[in-house]
């Protein structure tokens, strides 16, 4: 056992006395090393002494640009932008560097420490792309962008001017005059926001609009709302311009008619209705909505719905002949008809 | 001969029906798990990862091996083929021990033509019951030797045999051992009494008087003793025999019933089919009862018949106990017997060991037919030719059904068609997409095969018993693949994925079935790309991946060892076994010391009893078949009434058979089909898309001799949830028949032919730039400026949901995601939840949307009276262990580009208060110029502080096409409903990782609908969002 533990101190003992080097990243032995050329403190190690220097980084190579936030808002909080300098071999150079650092509005210079040149910057008030960089003697960054976007805490808008009835067939375009902050600068494309129609009775319709060119813009399909509204700007959870929608409405024009033909095979009654003329010089318009209410004598009523195709709109109610006198009432966009029928015009064979 | 017809007719289907069964891609993956690693037990690759020692890996190691020198489809059919030809061989050689030589030949070539086989192959592709049942059987010969004669070696061979059975199947082996080995040990004692005959009796009165007692004592001591002798050594033997058989299973898969104790399956039990009553359920009855039958159920009562009459009986008691367990629930006599494993087991294994045990009657029977009695009686009686033809007819019927069960995947899919999987591989390879876990939907079992052929790692499984995520362990979903088919229960697990993927560092989801489309869509994913196969990638933003160390079970490596090697080598030396027995003595090895049962040689003792008896069944036959007949025909022929119609009609069209839904429209008002077809196709959306009809009703509004008008509403579960539809609906009588009136479509027109619009399209670059680095900081854009504001957590109805609003106050649309924890008193957390449906998630500059995330579980398949009702609205509270004080909310955004479509206006919207609470009803118009399939419409309601009490969120049925409208209602509960647990404020909000800045926010309802107090709401926010994919037209 002793013979061993003896045998293993021989063999310990080159290692004791083998020259090494310290530095930051470890032990190595001495001797070329790319490590030499690594910045910092460096110790040789002998074996009874310790001897140490510093190693200096060489002149700024590699300019690194960090720039943040990269969208930032005009009137508000500050930017920053910094650089890391390294030398050729990638250390941090000396402290004291002079960088230039470039933003849209300024040129700064700013001294490194620990390898590292910043300064916050602001980013103004007007709104748009913008390039910054960094510079040391003889090199520069690569180009960094950052955006100034329109504040939207401070837009506001107002209805472009439009008193005219909005037609009852139409898709209507509401839309705003252009939409600006408080710096002047128009909003960016694509910022949401609501037109709120308020009807009678409490009924509400919503549209939504969206900013094209800094005007925000929806459609209204007017053919589907209830009644004439006061359409109300929302933006960013802001309330602002008003403005009146009124509605041109197709007004009837004549009597309604109705037409009862008999089916033999069915036993049924097909209830034609129209044409439901209006005073524009055409028929209501097709996919119109028609509610018939049917009521034979000493029956409950049978609820039956259509919509307006060329004009018209055709039923068919399970009535035989036996049920007549028949009783009709007609709810359409032009109104609410009542009729009775006697008897079928016509039987069908 | 038999082994020629296994080769031929499973060798030449199996290559092309692997790919349509349901478990054949799972072997292969667990295959290709033991070629990547075979000294590796755990694999990754499913359910965050699990144990391989949780099943018998002998043909997956097979597959494994075989990878090695060919395909991994190849290996699978080579592996599955020899397991067929192991079986042939294997009932053989057990049918010998039972009866002759000649029997034992049908019985196999009854094998390779029975539907049993054909269904497990083909149609279910059980590799390992068939593998497994190959290697038992043919260890059944060196049981029933050991028993009757012993000998070492045929201990060793029956013990190496039941060894290798457990490697590949200890289910057969546990089983088997009861259904196969106990009847063979009465079948050994009974050769053992023959072959060892007792000697005289002397008990007879006369010389009972002339011996003395004690001459009589020692006799009858002799005597007992010869029993004693006789029976005693086999018995102690077939003792030895099970305890050699019980350490064999023990030692050979060690690992297994280690996981087996320490890993119990708790979870859910999964519905099987054939559990179900069959007689309720006869579509079940039909593939798990009469199909693996067969034309063999007109022989069970033979076998029965033979079984009371001769030495079979103990294997047709066998065979009737199989039989009645495998008819599953349809009495209540499986689970009598099973208890408790009834709800484990699937049953139609029973069935499958019921059609293998009855072979040797079968073959008894054909033997019969074509050399024996019955034969002769038939030629007596009918004919030769008859008898020939009854042979012939019986055969053809045995190769009609199996060949019918091969192809029943191509008749009647059950799988969806191929999918090529180089896409889905390439894709996960790119970009190191498999940095994060994906999931696939609409793949059948084929996902298992997309696994096998990658790296990646997938939250989903297709070996449930292995699963170990809770989320998929409380609820009844076999897997989230096909969630779609366990209704709100399967939805509302695959919704918790859907939503908290984040979690499970899920990112990626290939969706072969756009069922799925509305709920990835408003559950946050993003439609990212079509692959060339068809299949459409969904990407979820702002996942993180998966971290470079993994949770791994620890698994010994002694454990290790034992599971790479002990399977594999005792399978080898069955192997070396099986060959050298087959070498010397052929396949028929048979034994003098077998004691068959044997075929009758006299004739029959009444022959005109016989002959009238054959005559009088054929005739009965006969008649029977032709009342059968007639009445399918008639049946077939009656008009239906007009409920059925109407009912018809709608399944016809739920199941896109569009033709036959034309067949049933009024032939008077009908038209074309195109013109059917175009009015079908028109309407699409949630549910004319996206819907599946579980539920119709129909109620009778009037109606006279040959008219009647329906209101029908119909159930249609959908991705989102189950939305009932209500229509009028008038059938007709044309003739004798009804039909259903066409409907037609309004005939709304948008006011513009040609609509121009300016629009606004984002580009967010990201990775794609012509640079080989993944990823750059300057790639990165910063995160956008979102707020959360007024958040509380409140409770409804026992539900704990938070409830805020988020605004987008960035100059970017901001894709957002919202988590938030219940807190405890001690400020513990006590559940973490993101928000889902409920949330706008993808807002534009400047829009505001509410939220509510709400802490619930999923409905659970437990849950009976859900089943009875099927109420979406149900739900499993959250298993807390304290009462939540409080909640905290982390709220983050990246810029998105994508489903920002706002083209839809709500016009005439109306609120109305009534005791169920608001009502918000309306027409949803769309004023763009895309195409919006589904709309979601997200309320928020504010209490009459203007804070956020409450929101909800409601869709459109169907599709909106530019210029068009389409109704929508939806609802939120009364004010009052709602209890306010606590504030949530700022300091308990977190955005973008950071707190929010304190500056001065808008009141939290500006901008929102004033309700003037309605049903306790003093305001209410509305935000829409759609998605615009058009699945078809």
């Amino acid at each position: 056992m002793q013979r061993v533990a003896i045998l293993i101190l021989c063999s310990a003992s080159p290692a004791i006395g083998q020259e090494a080097v310290t530095d930051a990243f470890g032990i190595r032995a001495a001797g070329p090393s790319p490590r030499d050329s690594w910045a910092g403190w460096v110790e040789e190690l002998a074996s009874r002494t310790v001897t140490g220097f510093s190693v200096p980084a060489g002149a700024g190579q590699d300019v690194l640009i960090y720039l943040g936030a990269k969208s930032l808002t005009a009137g508000g909080k500050t930017g920053q932008i910094a650089a890391l300098v390294l030398d050729a071999h990638g250390n941090l150079v000396s402290d004291g560097t002079a960088v230039t650092l470039t933003t849209s509005d300024q040129s700064e210079i700013q001294r490194t420490q620990n390898g590292i040149a910043a300064r916050r910057f602001s980013p103004g008030t007007v709104a748009g792309q913008n390039h910054a960089g960094a510079a040391i003697a003889g090199q520069q960054s690569t180009r960094v962008e950052y955006e100034v976007q329109p504040d939207l805490y401070s837009l506001t808008a107002t209805w472009r001017d439009d008193p005219a009835p909005v037609l009852a067939e139409d898709m209507h375009v509401l839309e705003t005059l252009p939409m600006v902050d408080q710096f002047g600068n128009r909003t960016l494309d694509g910022v949401a926001g609501d037109a709120l129609l308020s009807h009678a009775a409490g009924a509400v319709s919503l549209v939504p609009l969206v900013t094209v060119g800094g005007i925000a813009q929806g459609r209204l399909l007017v053919r589907d709302i209830p009644s004439d509204a006061e359409a109300q700007l929302v933006v960013n959870q802001q309330t602002m311009a008003k403005r009146a929608v009124t509605v041109a409405r197709p007004a009837a024009l004549g009597p309604l008619a109705v037409t009862a033909v008999l089916d033999a095979e069915t036993a049924a009654t097909q209830l034609t209705v129209g044409p439901f003329l209006t005073a524009a010089g055409y028929t209501l318009n097709d996919g119109s909505p028609v509610i018939l209410i049917v009521t034979a004598e000493g029956r409950e009523p049978l609820v039956h719905e259509a919509w307006v195709f060329e004009g018209k709109a055709t039923v068919l109610v399970l009535a035989g002949s036996a049920d007549y006198p028949l009783v009709v009432e007609v709810t359409s966009a032009l109104g609410v008809v009542r009729q009775t029928i006697a008897a079928p015009q016509e039987e069908a064979p | 001969m038999a082994l020629a017809a296994a080769v031929l007719f499973h060798g030449g289907l199996l290559p092309f029906t692997h790919a349509n069964t349901y478990d054949a891609f799972i072997h292969m993956f667990f295959g290709d798990h033991y070629y990547r690693s075979w000294f590796d037990p755990w694999e990754p690759r499913w359910y965050t990862g699990f144990a391989t020692t949780s099943y018998p890996p002998g043909t997956h190691m097979a597959i494994g091996a075989l990878q090695y020198l060919m395909p991994l489809r190849v290996a699978y059919v080579v592996v599955q083929l020899v397991g067929i030809l192991l079986l042939t061989v294997g009932v053989y050689r057990y049918a010998l021990l039972w009866v002759s030589p000649g029997a034992a030949g049908f019985a196999a070539l009854v094998l390779v033509l029975s539907s049993s086989i054909s269904e497990t192959a083909h149609l279910f592709g059980q590799l390992p019951t068939i593998f497994s049942l190959g290697v038992f059987l043919n260890g059944m010969p060196y049981v029933y030797r050991w028993i009757v004669f012993g000998g070492w070696r045929n201990l060793a061979a029956a013990v190496i045999f039941g060894a290798a059975t457990t490697a590949t199947h200890h289910v057969t082996m546990l089983f088997g051992a009861v259904l196969f080995i106990v009847p063979l040990a009465f079948q050994a004692l009974r050769a053992v009494a023959e072959l060892n005959p007792l000697p005289l009796r002397t008990d007879g009165a006369q010389l009972r008087d002339q011996l003395t007692l004690a001459t009589r004592m020692t006799m009858r001591w002799r005597t007992q003793m010869a029993v004693l002798s006789r029976f005693g050594w086999p018995v102690s033997r077939g003792l030895v025999l099970a305890v050699a058989l019980v350490g064999a299973m023990v030692v050979t898969i060690f690992p297994y019933w280690y996981w087996s104790v320490t890993d119990p399956i708790t979870q859910v039990s999964i519905p099987h089919g054939s559990r179900e009553s069959f007689i309720a359920r006869p579509d079940l009855g039909f593939v798990f009862f009469l199909l693996p039958w067969g034309p063999s159920l007109f022989f069970l009562p033979y076998a029965v018949y033979k079984g009371l009459t001769t030495r079979l009986l103990p294997l047709a008691t066998s065979l009737v106990l199989s039989f009645v367990l495998g008819t599953g629930g349809t009495t209540p006599v499986p689970r009598v017997i099973l208890r408790g494993a009834f709800d484990i087991l699937t049953l139609d294994r029973f069935t499958f060991w019921a059609t293998i045990l009855i072979l040797p009657f079968i073959g008894l029977m054909f033997e019969g037919l074509f050399y024996g009695r019955s034969g002769q009686v038939l030629c007596l009686v009918l004919g030769r030719a008859i008898n020939r033809v009854v042979a012939g007819v019986l055969f053809t019927l045995y190769i009609s059904v199996a060949v019918f069960a091969a192809v029943l995947p191509v008749i009647r899919p059950t799988q969806p068609n191929f999918i090529d999987p180089a896409p889905i591989v390439s894709f996960l390879e790119q970009d190191e997409h498999d940095r994060w876990r994906y999931l696939t939907l609409g793949f059948g079992d084929q996902f298992a095969y997309i696994s096998a052929l990658t790296t990646a790692q997938s939250v989903d499984g297709n070996y449930h018993s292995a699963r170990r995520l809770p989320d998929m362990t409380r609820y009844s979903v076999e897997r989230l693949e096909n969630s779609k088919y366990f209704g709100v229960s399967g939805l509302g697990s695959l919704q918790q994925f859907l939503v908290n993927a984040d979690l499970y560092h899920l990112k990626y989801i290939f969706s072969n079935d756009e069922f799925y489309d509305p709920i990835l869509l408003f559950a946050g994913w993003n439609q990212l790309q079509r692959l060339g196969n068809g299949v459409v990638v969904w990407e979820k933003p702002d996942v993180d991946p998966l971290p470079l160390l993994q949770r791994r079970r620890d698994i010994s490596g002694g454990q290790a060892l034992m599971w790479g090697v002990l399977p594999p080598f005792v399978i080898c030396l069955a192997a070396l076994i099986f060959i050298s027995s087959v070498s010397h003595l052929g396949f028929a090895d048979q034994q003098q010391e077998y004691r068959p049962v044997l075929q009758r040689k006299s004739g029959f003792m009444r022959w005109v009893l016989v002959r009238r008896l054959v005559i009088g069944l054929a005739v009965l036959t006969v008649l029977s078949g032709a009342a059968a007949g007639w009445y399918a025909w008639h049946s077939y022929r009656r008009p239906a009434p007009a409920e059925a119609v109407v009912a018809k009609y709608y399944d016809h069209l739920d199941f896109r058979r569009y033709i036959a839904a034309f067949q049933l429209l009024d032939p008077e008002t009908r038209g074309d089909y195109e013109d059917a077809l175009f009015q079908w196709r028109w309407r699409g959306g949630l549910i004319g898309s996206y819907g599946k009809l579980v539920g119709l009703q129909t109620d009778v509004l009037a109606r006279n001799d040959t008219i009647v008008d329906f209101r029908v509403t119909l159930d249609w579960l959908t991705a989102l949830d189950v939305r009932e539809e209500i229509l009028t609906v008038r059938a007709v009588k044309r003739g004798a028949a009804w039909f259903v009136v066409p409907r037609e479509l309004r005939p709304q027109q948008t006011p513009l032919r040609l609509q121009r619009e300016a629009g606004v399209l984002w580009n967010v670059t990201g990775r794609r730039q012509p640079i080989a680095d993944t990823d750059l900081h300057r790639d990165r854009l910063d995160r956008p400026d979102i707020r959360v504001n007024g958040a509380r957590l409140v409770r409804q109805d026992g539900l704990y949901s938070v409830v805020g609003q988020v605004a987008n106050f960035d100059g970017d649309p901001a894709y957002i995601t919202v988590l938030s924890n219940l807190i405890g008193a001690e400020g513990d957390v006590l559940a973490s939840q993101t928000a889902g449906i409920i949330n706008g998630q993808r807002l534009l500059p400047a829009e505001v949307t509410g939220f509510r995330v709400a802490f619930e579980g999923v409905l659970s398949m437990r849950d009976t009276s859900a089943l009875a009702s099927y109420d979406p609205k149900l739900f499993v509270p959250p298993v807390l262990d304290a009462i939540p004080a409080g909640a905290t909310i982390s709220a983050r955004a990246v810029v998105t580009s994508t489903n920002l479509y706002r083209g839809i206006a709500l016009n005439g919207v109306t609120f109305t208060a009534d005791e169920a609470g608001l009502l918000v009803r309306g027409t949803a118009a769309n004023v763009g110029t895309e195409t919006a399939s589904v709309i979601r419409i997200v309320g928020l309601g504010y209490d009459s502080n203007g804070l956020p009490i409450w929101a909800d969120a409601g869709f459109v049925d169907g599709n909106i096409l530019p210029g068009q409208t389409a109704p929508f209602a939806f609802r939120l509960p009364k004010r009052t409903s709602v209890e306010v647990v606590a504030d949530i404020g700022l300091s308990r909000t977190e955005v973008n990782g950071s707190s929010i800045p304190r500056d001065t926010l808008p009141p939290t309802d500006a901008g929102a609908i004033p309700l003037s107090g309605r049903a306790g709401y003093k305001a209410l926010r509305l935000q829409v969002s759609s998605m615009i994919y058009e699945r078809e037209f």
